[in-house]
């Protein structure tokens, strides 16, 4: 112990299976170790001193060496530990949310903790700092997991326009009850006066036609449907995306099945417009599907 | 001017100082008697003070921030608090959708903590891969597991043979690894042939049970070394699955009498 740090660790101890590295009980190291240096100067001063001061040079040795020891035990290792303390709990006052943050946070004590279960409560601690440094940035992840309800709410938010595109595997999306909410949601959105417009993304005719019935019924629905192929588009278009009345865009990130895996969203006004844009080059190769429609009858 | 009053600490430590001075004066001789009775008063006020301090003031703090002392042991949870901190006010989501989401992160957030606090703990379908592998390199003694197959074929996921190989690792280190596949009828059983002859070439100790022979089956159960269990859950409705383990002694005993319970109702594989 040098300066009241421990400069080598009494034991070897993991992350989450730790206590203060300079307490052993309910005494700090330096105290242990003063203790055991005022017994030897204890002992070495009686030793040494002249026969008529030795009481009161023992005396004034132990009490001396024992004010010593716990003043630096104070001043080297306590109140630094009471001061880190206060600081964290200065933290509370930035937010509202860091006030949350820190009450979850100590909720549970750390004191050999599994490693199996420190290593899922790393997980979820780092997915939430990182979540924190989107937010940041102006941006915010939702996982498969959340992914219906969120959606479900996004489409309920719009007031004037939801324009995407989807890439989605109908099987992962459209197929599940949560696609078919999503669907009659955006049916909804168009009742109440929003403009939808959505672009789907084909690889080719055979699952243009596959999903046929889908997009005749959003079309008669009032959504306006358009197509196009991802032959025709650079491979950044391929993907879904949404934009709500120019507040909110959105990215799907597919897994190479084409299922949903998780989606990121923008709420700032330069990222928004970005995927706008990518939505409008999108809209530039796709056709109405109302014109194919014309084209097949003309065509009979 | 006001004057806190004293503490226990204090007021026992005066009254044995002005004891020890008392003494000291009594048994001092000639001019130093002063002195003396001076030197041990000074000293007793100071060693008074001091263990007042040490013993009785900071401890009392250290109870007002018992919460803050959870934090600053962690560096994690001390890194992700003062990262948010730093962050400020930017972290408050403008978009009422993205109020959302943090509630809904801090929820689960604040869910697992209370369960840590119990001795559970949850890993979702996303983070069950790696954790699954990294349960089995951690077992020092025992495996005990069943695998519905009507629930899960994991060896055809992509990280299942990783699994596989994990488990056979452990197997060959001496670990007694148990696995009772459980089928819904006799006609399943072929789909499970190919990994129950492997992992009995790897001295796994492969068993099967029909779904019939058994109470009630909610899920999969998994047992380490008798001290670590684990059960699995889909979530219906959604589809999405997660597992719930546990170092609770009683969840430990509950999931262990579900496992033997099984155990004593399946047979032993034999090709």
């Amino acid at each position: 112990v040098i300066g009241g740090y421990a400069i080598f660790p009494v034991t070897t101890i993991s992350r989450y299976d730790m206590f203060e590295p300079y307490m052993l009980g309910p005494f700090t190291i330096a105290e242990i170790l003063g203790a055991a240096l005022t017994g030897v100067l204890v002992i070495w001063t009686y030793r040494t001193s002249a026969a008529e001061v030795k009481n009161q040079s023992v005396a004034f040795v132990a009490a001396s060496c024992v004010v010593l020891t716990l003043l630096l035990s104070l001043r080297f290792q306590l109140l630094p530990m009471i001061q880190d303390d206060l600081q964290l709990e200065a933290l509370r006052e930035t937010s509202k949310e860091t006030d949350q943050l820190f009450q979850i946070l100590s909720r549970a004590p750390n004191d050999n903790t599994h490693p199996l279960m420190a290593y899922i409560l790393q997980i979820r601690l780092n997915s939430i700092n990182d979540y924190f440094d989107d937010l940041g940035h102006g941006r915010f992840v939702v996982d498969q997991a959340g992914l219906p309800q969120f959606l479900l709410d996004m489409v309920k938010s719009a007031k004037k326009q939801i324009v995407a595109t989807s890439y989605a595997q109908p099987a992962s999306w459209w197929d599940q009850p949560w696609g078919k909410l999503y669907e009659s949601e955006n049916e909804e959105a168009v009742k109440r006066g929003v403009k939808v417009t959505r672009t789907f993304l084909f690889a080719n005719e055979a699952e243009l036609n596959a999903i046929r019935p889908l997009l005749s019924k959003e079309v008669n629905a009032g959504i306006k449907v358009k197509y196009a192929f991802v032959a025709n588009l650079h491979a950044d278009l391929v993907n879904g995306l949404v934009v709500i009345d120019d507040s909110l865009a959105g990215e799907l990130h597919l897994t190479p099945t084409k299922g949903v895996k998780e989606a990121v969203f923008y709420t700032r006004t330069n990222d928004i417009e970005g995927v706008r844009g990518r939505i409008n080059e999108v809209q530039s190769e796709a056709q109405d599907l109302e014109a194919v429609g014309s084209e097949k009858k003309g065509s009979q | 001017v006001t004057f806190n009053p004293l503490t226990s600490y204090e007021i026992i430590g005066l009254l044995l100082t002005s004891g020890a001075a008392v003494l000291t004066y009594l048994r001092s001789s000639g001019d130093a008697k002063t002195q003396n009775a001076a030197m041990a008063s000074v000293i007793g006020a100071v060693l008074t003070l001091v263990l007042g301090l040490r013993f009785d003031t900071i401890p009392k703090m250290q109870e007002q921030l018992v919460q803050a002392d959870v934090i600053r042991k962690d560096p994690v949870r001390r890194q992700l608090l003062e990262h948010a901190a730093t962050l400020g006010p930017s972290i408050i989501p403008a978009n009422p959708l993205a109020v959302l989401v943090l509630n809904a992160r801090m929820d689960n957030l604040q869910e697992q903590f209370d369960q840590i606090a119990v001795e559970r703990f949850i890993v979702n379908e996303a983070e069950m891969p790696l954790f699954n592998i990294r349960m089995i390199q951690s077992a020092k003694k025992t495996i005990e597991t069943t695998n519905f197959i009507g629930l899960s074929k994991w060896w055809t996921e992509p990280w299942g043979e990783r699994y596989e190989e994990a488990n056979e690792r452990v197997a060959g280190t001496g670990v007694s690894v148990t696995r009772i596949f459980i089928f819904s009828s006799r006609d399943d059983m072929p789909l499970a042939r190919d990994i129950m002859l492997r992992e009995l070439t790897h001295r796994i100790h492969v068993r099967y049970a029909l779904l019939t022979d058994l109470p009630p089956f909610t899920g999969d159960v998994i047992v380490i070394d008798g001290q670590l269990v684990g059960q699995h859950h889909i979530t219906p409705g959604k589809g999405v699955s997660e597992a719930l383990f546990s170092l609770n002694a009683s969840d430990v005993n509950s999931v262990r009498l579900t496992f033997q319970t099984i155990d004593t109702n399946s047979r032993a594989f034999q090709p």
